[in-house]
């Protein structure tokens, strides 16, 4: 029941933005499709195709990840900001909480499905870029997993912490705040620090956690994924909701 | 023995700057239409979420249809109908969908009902519940609950926002589809008119204290206002005595049983017995949390119901 209500209230937003990341998606294969064209009618006298095909799906991919990245970041603030805590400030908590489910389960189902509809309006980017790709080959379709997956784990721990500081603060202006004031302070107080005191351990562990994959069209295995800084991400995105749990069944309504 | 459907032993809530809550001993019978009564910031809201597990206790103990308010609070919520005193709900739902919402959370709910409900209150079933009056929320939060086949319900201030009109049809309706079916109301109000109506048990509540429970029978068959004329009436402490309040050279004492032998005690002492009247509800209540403290907190000596 709760799943349906915040589905009620999330739908237009979840819809729109999924629509928008397709539309970016094919936009961008749109455009690469046409530099392919361009490229290999030029190319074939020149280069072999199975040399130019995987390479443009890299250049594109490595292109939409650089918005898919903070197209992850607008997703997580937006959804976590509209978590079950900001109830308290609409006045219903107290009409929620007096439904006969455990506070556990409303925080799990409301942090599950903005979860997965954060997926879905990533996911939709790559859908249009692969969709369009796809007529230059669809052997490397795989290759939009990588970042997909790279931006999910980062985008859920950022929806995670929004969705904590909504919860925490109790309403949803005040929690994005929060975690619009924590998410620039790791952007960038290790560069202040670098840049004030030379301190550059902070710099160098934000930059560490950030590099999610690498990109290394040509070689037989094309891209890395990091497998620690996922992990972390992974690990920090897990433990807000459980946060957001302790902060909901310890305060009152 | 009466079966109670709500039991306090000692309940308190303390916040940092206030005792809302202090060690109330409620006894709520299973049936019952009890009115619990109290000025703005007695502690009402604060017990009812108590008792609901919106609110912990700091110290005491309750059961509510004989569940732990600590341990059972959610077999408590199944078999319990809340209305707030905000009267919020979800404000992008409209009352359709918040029955959509609601049903599956009580086994015993009643979709016959909900629409009988919605067609008695004529509420705009498919408006938003942010976009409604005051009255219409209330009447939908009521739909709400009074749907859910409680075996209690819990309403805090039920009546605000309604007119008259459906001030009267809720009445009934609590007391036809719900009271006669055996199933208890706990309700806290100002309007001391519906508490006289329907309640048949009363709680006054001041300070987070409960300063008297009986039957509102009890306060019409036994309760009485002794007036008395006299300067210099020596202390009296007796065990039925509500309150003692002085004005001029007049004394008014409130006795809850065996008001001419108290009047005889106070001949006794010198003074003169100008009148023994019966008191309404509204008299009891303004004696007990009117501005001046009573002589004597406590039900002194009225029937109450022990588990």
């Amino acid at each position: 029941m709760y799943a349906w209500k915040c589905w009620h209230d999330s739908r237009d937003r979840v819809i729109l933005y999924a629509a928008a990341s397709l539309a970016i998606g094919l936009m961008f294969g749109g455009v690469a499709l046409g530099q392919y064209h361009a490229m290999t009618s030029w190319g074939n006298t020149h280069v072999e195709r199975w040399y130019w095909d995987p390479l443009w799906w890299y250049w594109v991919l490595d292109m939409i990840a650089a918005s898919l990245l903070p197209a992850a970041v607008w997703v997580a603030l937006s959804l976590g900001a509209a978590s079950v805590g900001r109830e308290y400030r609409s006045g219903a908590m107290p009409f929620l909480l007096t439904r006969p489910a455990s506070r556990k389960a409303f925080v799990w189902t409301d942090w599950s499905l903005g979860l997965a509809q954060m997926t879905v309006i990533l996911a939709m980017m790559l859908v249009g870029v692969a969709s369009v790709l796809s007529g230059i080959s669809r052997d490397y379709v795989w290759l939009c997993f990588p970042p997909l997956l790279g931006c999910v784990v980062l985008g859920a721990a950022l929806y995670g912490l929004t969705h904590f500081t909504t919860t925490l603060a109790g309403s949803s202006m005040k929690g994005l705040s929060a975690s619009a004031a924590v998410i620039l302070f790791y952007e960038l107080l290790p560069g202040a620090l670098k840049e004030w005191w030379h301190v550059s351990g902070p710099l160098g562990f934000r930059d560490w956690s950030l590099n999610l994959w690498d990109w290394h069209p040509g070689k037989t295995d094309p891209f890395t994924l990091y497998g620690w800084p996922i992990l972390m991400w992974l690990l920090i995105a897990l433990a807000f909701p459980l946060l957001s749990q302790i902060v909901l069944e310890w305060r009152e309504a | 023995m009466t079966e109670l459907a709500i039991s306090s032993q000692g309940l308190e809530k303390i916040y940092p700057q206030v005792r809302a809550v202090d060690g109330l001993d409620l006894n709520v019978p299973k049936g019952a239409v009890y009115g619990f009564l109290g000025r703005n910031g007695a502690g009402k809201t604060t017990t009812i979420k108590t008792l609901l597990g919106l609110v912990r206790p700091s110290a005491g103990a309750a059961q509510v249809l004989g569940l732990d308010i600590r341990k059972d609070h959610l077999a408590i919520l199944e078999r319990t109908g809340f209305v707030s005193e905000t009267k919020v709900l979800f404000e992008s739902l409209t009352p359709r969908q918040l029955i959509r919402f609601n049903r599956g959370y009580f086994p015993k709910w009643s979709d016959k009902l909900a629409e009988r409900y919605a067609g008695l209150f004529e509420i705009p079933m498919d408006r938003p519940f942010g976009k409604l009056s005051l009255g219409n929320r209330t009447k939908v939060c009521h739909l709400l609950a009074l749907s859910q086949g409680a075996d209690l319900l819990l309403l805090d201030d039920p009546t605000s926002g309604l007119d008259p009109v459906m001030t009267d049809m809720l009445m009934q309706i609590l007391i036809e589809d719900h009271v006669n079916e055996g199933r208890t109301v706990f309700f806290s109000s100002h309007h001391l008119s519906e508490v006289e109506r329907i309640a048949d048990w009363i709680g006054i509540i001041e300070a987070g204290k409960l300063l008297l429970e009986t039957r509102l029978e009890e306060v019409r068959q036994n309760f009485r206002l002794v007036i008395v004329a006299g300067e210099s009436l020596p202390a009296l402490a007796a065990p039925n005595l509500m309150f003692h309040k002085r004005a001029d050279k007049f004394h008014r004492f409130l006795v809850s049983r065996d008001a001419e032998e108290f009047a005889a005690k106070l001949r006794g002492e010198g003074a003169t017995v100008l009148e023994i009247s019966p008191v309404n509800l509204g008299e009891v209540f303004l004696g007990l949390a009117g501005k001046e403290l009573p002589c004597m907190p406590g039900s002194a000596g009225t029937t109450r119901a022990t588990a």
